[in-house]
């Protein structure tokens, strides 16, 4: 009998052994396909610059001497434009796959993510309030007022999907969605309203539906990082609770979580870091969506995994989306990013839906 | 294995339920129901429909709020006991989980580690024993790396009693855990908790309705009906026709098997 147990033993440790090497295989192929994108992306544009230089620049924090032979504009437009756009397009990506990632897990929907639960229309709503109001580029004792107007726009958004979509305090998993969608619908009504009361503001509004970074800098990097990693430091440090919550509110109750409590600071945070990133870009879709199934077929459903490495997925993905949607119309012409990742991220889903309906846990 | 905390308490019965009320949004499913289970007792909470069993046990795990009335666990009041703190004294087996995301079922038998994890620490040598010692007795071992949506509904729910049995609490309460399992998982399931009973010393509270399976395993029995407590006693007391036809209100017929030195029952129309 022991001899049988220690079999099940090793049995059950070598394939779990590879799976550590395939891991980290994994995370290092995320890894290098972001440097990797960031490093060709840095080398695309209206502007030529040779990837002699782009490699030289890369090297000049460790080689200082390296970059003193390049030309100024050279250098100013690959570290000061297109490496901010790049970082901003990668953090935006993670703070949206994050948010995904804790709403479905928190409200146990595979359909919820910052768009499908309006949270990303609430936050639009209350920057669009903002500019309509003209204080969307003021800073009040050193905050500035474009995020913290997204943010009240997105906690507006998520109390008013949570008073439809609760009962008695529960959430119910179907209305919850129907609630998003309809909160989501009246508005991007609003939006519309404002947008026609104040003609001079369309362009700056019209961004905020379409989603897009175009013309941002390494101020905007800086202004919504702080919020990201306030977020997103709150997720990690509630990874294990987020797997229980898993079994149930009942069953992660009885084993010792308060389901409430998580649930309602995971909220919070997911809100948070959803209005961090449409503060500076807009409405961008289905990253929310698909990046948290995509990251947990490849990785598995435990949080303390799954959060970074739908926060990697998410970054790439916006980051190769922007690259392609600011340089693929000859002339400098840009298309909104958040057609882009709609463009891909609809029929990829739409394959994941068809071929691996069982996997992702729809029916 | 008692925790130390519950040890020095090992005096205090393990649930001392004393006037209980409850129920929900106005309406009262518990009106007054009193009674004490000692430590190491093996006691069926039985009843038909609707008499209350499954809001007792979520009056228990504190997630209905008693309206009126008591809970103890090990010495100590509910309502003073932190979540982490009740679900290291007492563990609940649930019958059915509708898990949305494809944990493998040895993480969800991690899962019962959870009280006893501090927040940053690693698992420890202990908690992978219990994990070990928990897949070994519900025969589980096997299902290991496979996804819980992926099993048989009687293995899945053999998943969840071992996660039960990793929380190692002193109590374990069983809310009607065995319904979707054939005969003999039933069986092998309630010997696992027999025998922990008997060697370790394990309270066992199992609420069903499965009267037969009660009567071989449970050593006293309380039934339940509208609310209040009809029957409280040993087995071979309580399990009688007079008792059983007033609570289910038809015939009933009760008869020694003399194999297994148990009662069984038969209700006839």
């Amino acid at each position: 009998m022991s001899e049988a147990a220690a079999d099940e033993r090793t049995g059950g440790l070598r394939p779990r052994a590879q799976v550590s090497v395939l891991r980290i295989a994994l995370w290092s192929g995320f890894v290098i396909a972001i440097v990797f994108s960031a490093f060709i992306s840095s080398g695309l544009g209206a502007f030529k610059t040779p990837y002699e230089s782009i490699v030289k620049l890369w090297l000049s924090p460790f080689f200082p001497d390296l970059a003193s032979g390049i030309d100024d504009t050279v250098r100013y437009i690959v570290l000061h434009v297109r490496l901010a756009r790049i970082c901003l397009a990668f953090l935006v990506g993670c703070a949206l796959a994050l948010a995904g990632t804790v709403y479905q897990g928190v409200l146990l929907n595979p359909l919820a993510d910052p768009f499908t639960l309006g949270i990303s229309t609430g936050a639009a709503f209350g920057a669009s309030i903002a500019i309509l109001l003209g204080f969307g580029s003021l800073h009040f004792f050193g905050v500035s007022a474009l995020p913290a107007a997204a943010f009240a726009g997105a906690l507006l958004a998520l109390y008013l999907v949570y008073l439809l979509g609760s009962q008695e305090g529960r959430i119910q998993i179907v209305t919850v969605v129907l609630a998003g969608i309809i909160v989501s619908t009246f508005l991007s009504a609003m939006i519309s309203l404002i947008k026609s009361l104040n003609e001079e503001s369309v362009s700056t509004i019209v961004f905020w539906i379409m989603g897009s970074l175009s013309g941002k800098s390494w101020a905007h990097v800086m202004l919504i990082l702080p919020y990201i990693i306030v977020g997103g430091a709150a997720i990690c440090c509630f990874t294990r609770e987020l797997d229980l919550l898993g079994l149930g509110d009942i069953q992660a109750q009885q084993l010792g979580v308060n389901v409430s409590r998580v649930r309602f600071w995971m909220l919070l945070a997911a809100s948070l870091v959803t209005a961090s990133a449409v503060a500076v870009s807009g409405i961008i879709g289905f990253v929310g969506l698909v990046i948290p199934h995509l990251a947990r077929l490849a990785i598995g459903p435990r949080h303390r995994l799954l959060i970074p490495a739908a926060a990697l997925c998410g970054g790439l993905l916006v980051l190769v989306s922007d690259s392609i949607a600011r340089t693929i119309l000859p002339g400098g012409e840009e298309i909104p990013v958040g057609v882009v990742t709609a463009i891909i991220g609809g029929p990829f889903f739409c394959f994941l839906l068809l071929r691996r309906k069982k996997q992702l846990h729809l029916q | 294995m008692l925790p130390s905390s519950a040890q020095k308490k090992a005096a205090a019965p393990a649930i001392e339920v004393s006037r209980l009320r409850c129920g929900y949004s106005g309406k009262e499913v518990l009106s007054g129901v009193s009674f004490s289970v000692g430590s190491g007792e093996f006691i069926g909470i039985l009843g038909p429909n609707g008499a209350g069993k499954s809001t007792l046990v979520l009056a228990l795990s504190g997630i209905v709020p008693a309206s009126g009335g008591r809970i103890e666990i090990l010495g100590t009041g509910v309502e003073r006991l932190s979540l982490r703190e009740r679900a290291r004294r007492m563990a609940v087996i649930a019958q059915e989980s509708d898990m949305r995301f494809p944990f493998s079922c040895r993480e969800v038998v991690e899962m019962g580690r959870y009280p006893h994890r501090q927040r940053w620490r690693m698992e420890t040598q202990g908690d992978a024993e219990a994990v070990e010692k928990a897949l070994s007795l519900t025969d589980t071992a096997r299902l290991g790396e496979r996804p819980i949506s992926a099993v048989s509904g009687g293995e899945r729910q053999r998943v969840l009693m071992a996660k039960s049995l990793a929380q190692q609490t002193p109590i374990i309460v069983l809310d009607e855990a065995t319904s979707a399992m054939d005969v003999h998982r039933k069986l092998q399931i309630f010997k696992v908790l027999d025998k922990l009973n008997r060697e370790e010393n394990l309270t066992v509270l199992a609420v069903s309705h499965d009267i037969n399976l009660a009567a071989l395993f449970c050593r006293r029995m309380v039934f339940l009906k509208d609310g209040l407590i009809e029957a409280d006693g040993p087995t071979e007391e309580v399990l009688t026709e007079q008792v059983l036809e007033k609570i289910y209100e038809t015939r009933v017929v009760v008869r020694e098997i003399e194999a297994a030195r148990k009662k069984q029952v038969f209700f006839l129309p």
